[in-house]
């Protein structure tokens, strides 16, 4: 029996092949972009996250008010005070900043107090050069950056007005938008953007993991212009890592929405045209049941094609954009993941069944004699 | 004799009471015999094929099958396929099934078919309407006359004991009818079933055992057939004697 319902449907589809192609087509191109907008926003989020989950980081420290770590602000002897605290085995501090480069995009500026605890938890690799040391007016850029902006090792970026920095190394990171950015020490990064004695985000390691609470608690309360948060709650905080997340979430729906109604309006056209056949087929003994499977099958076959043939156009979709448009290779990985892939899957099975099963559900309903009699 | 169907007082009205399709038919289709329903266009022949074999619901009235309400049969789909076979006029196949699938279409659903006896059955079917060759072909691609015999052999492949027909030789030739008529005659035998054929050939209603006449949606005449013209079971559309 399925052997019969599946050609059945597979010839329906090739019955009307131009409007087949075009449902696939706009069903592969919703879930490609779906595919690509969704990628970018999991990169992003599940590579901040990993950082915070991996290392020994207990405690996040940044400014109360800031929306993102760029506009967080701790001044120097708020981090001195907090570090002085009972219980802290250790602190780093990072001042995160953006800057526009020969009047080009604008690159990451990591500023770092301890360059070689930072290259570890970051998974740092020196490709070229060497690390960052302790002289002043060196940096280690990312890979990405040196496709983006055609420099090397020994090159030298001027980066604010008259100084020059040069660059000592080239670095690989498995945080894929850390290889689109730069890493120097925190004081020239202080100089750089300004902000003599402040820092963005302050880490801390305790030496008693039980005392968390208590000590976010006391820096809470003695500095209530910080909010001092457990290392692994630093996403719901971030304000552009909860915005992809929404955003990730709404294009996931909204991709349901238009490729549902893309698929529906093709099945109440089809359904409209097949009614005679509907009718036929009750009159000849098919359940309702069987009716509509036909047109869930043949609702899944191009739920299915579109969706895996719309995953598969990602991969050069991506490798396109990641050659043509460096500035979003912090976000874009340069394949979509496999959680993408069993989204696509999940999904291309709610667009074939929610399609198809209302309109043949309602096609199976009209009277048989006038099913029959239609034209 | 064992009356198969039975029609009570049956009326059925469209567009709110202003066409009155049936206005109290009574009648009695009993087994073994085939029944010529005649009358001009729109006298209401269809709506009473339609209304038998459970496509529509009566306004008012009853039909019993076997003695049996609709409400006692079960499964609406599974009587209808069981018990009820369809011949309509221009033959309805599914234009994207070849012949034998759109036969073994009416055998689907029949979970105590295995499908190589479905297959059988088909093939056997189309074998004797004189159509095995065509039956990879496409519904579309072939004649009119080869749809017909193939929609009768999809209306018997569940030798169902009621087959009502709603002009099945129309539009075909007289060598097709003759085919088609006697392999309808051999079934009513076979299955001590019934036959009601909705018709203006004059040469189905010679071969009908009872001509019904109808006329503004009553039945105005019913006439016994003394002598049923019957058909020899040698004959076949390949057979010069035919």
């Amino acid at each position: 029996m399925l052997a019969i319902i599946f050609r059945y449907a597979l010839r329906n589809i090739l019955r009307t092949p131009l409007r087949s192609f075009f449902t696939l087509f706009s069903v592969a191109l919703i879930i490609m972009l779906y595919a690509v907008l969704a990628s970018m926003g999991n990169s992003f989020t599940q590579q901040i996250s990993t950082v915070l989950e991996q290392e020994d980081i207990d405690i996040v420290v940044q400014a109360k008010y800031a929306a993102t770590p760029v506009t967080s602000i701790i001044k120097d002897t708020t981090v001195t005070a907090i570090t002085h605290f009972n219980g802290i085995r250790s602190y780093d501090s990072m001042l995160i900043g953006r800057k526009r480069l020969y009047g080009k995009s604008s690159i990451f500026i990591l500023g770092v107090s301890n360059y070689d605890i930072f290259a570890q938890r970051l998974g740092f690799n020196i490709i070229k050069g060497h690390a960052l040391g302790d002289t002043t007016r060196e940096i280690v850029v990312g890979e990405k950056m040196i496709k983006m902006h055609g420099v090397s090792v020994g090159s030298e970026l001027e980066l604010n007005s008259g100084k020059k920095y040069l660059i000592v190394g080239i670095y690989s990171s498995w945080l894929n938008f850390l290889n689109a950015g730069m890493v120097i020490n925190l004081e020239d990064a202080q100089q750089l953007m300004n902000k003599e004695d402040k820092t963005s985000l302050l880490f801390l390691t305790l030496n008693d993991t039980t005392r968390t609470a208590e000590v976010i608690d006391r820096i809470n309360n003695q500095f209530p212009d910080m909010r001092a948060i457990e290392s692994q709650q630093l996403p719901d905080y971030l304000g552009p890592i909860k915005s992809i997340f929404y955003f990730s979430k709404i294009v996931s729906v909204m991709t349901l929405l238009i490729a549902v109604a893309v698929l529906l309006n093709t099945f109440i056209m089809a359904i409209s045209e097949r009614t005679k056949e509907v009718g036929i087929l009750s009159a000849i003994g098919w359940s309702r049941q069987m009716i509509v499977s036909i047109f869930l099958v043949e609702s899944l076959l191009l739920s299915f094609g579109g969706g895996i043939i719309g995953y598969m156009c990602s991969y050069p979709v991506m490798s396109i954009l990641l050659s043509n448009f460096a500035n979003i290779s912090m976000y874009l990985p340069e394949a979509p993941s496999l959680d993408i892939f069993s989204n696509v899957l999940l999904m291309s099975l709610f667009i074939g069944l929610f399609s198809a099963l209302f309109p043949a559900l309602y096609a199976t309903k009209i009277n048989i004699s006038k099913a029959i009699r239609h034209e | 004799m064992n009356s198969l169907i039975e029609v009570k007082d049956l009326h059925k009205v469209y567009d709110d009471g202003l066409i009155q399709s049936l206005n109290g038919i009574t009648l009695t289709l009993e087994a073994g015999k085939i029944y010529a329903l005649m009358g001009s266009s729109g006298c209401g022949k269809s709506t009473l094929l339609n209304l038998i074999g459970t496509l529509d619901t009566p306004t008012s009235g009853e039909i019993l099958y076997e003695g049996k309400h609709l409400d006692e049969v079960g499964s609406l789909s599974t009587f209808r396929r069981d018990f009820i076979g369809f011949v309509f006029q221009f033959h309805h196949l599914i234009p994207v099934l070849t012949l034998s699938e759109n036969v073994e279409s009416a055998l689907l659903s029949n979970h105590d078919v295995t499908a190589a006896e479905r297959r059988e059955r088909a093939m056997s079917l189309l074998d004797e309407m004189g159509i095995l060759h065509r039956a990879e072909s496409y519904a579309s691609k072939i004649s009119g006359g080869e749809r017909q015999r193939g929609a009768i052999a999809r209306a018997l492949i569940n030798n169902p004991k009621v087959l009502l027909a709603d002009e099945p030789t129309g539009n075909i030739d007289s060598k097709t009818t003759k085919l088609i008529l006697k392999k309808l005659r051999n079934h009513v035998e076979k299955t001590s079933g019934t036959i009601l054929i909705a018709t203006h050939d004059n040469n189905i209603a010679a071969i009908a055992d009872v001509q019904i006449k109808m006329e503004d949606g009553k039945i105005i005449s019913v006439e016994h057939n003394q002598l049923p013209r019957k058909m020899s079971n040698k004959n076949t559309i390949n057979n010069p004697e035919f």
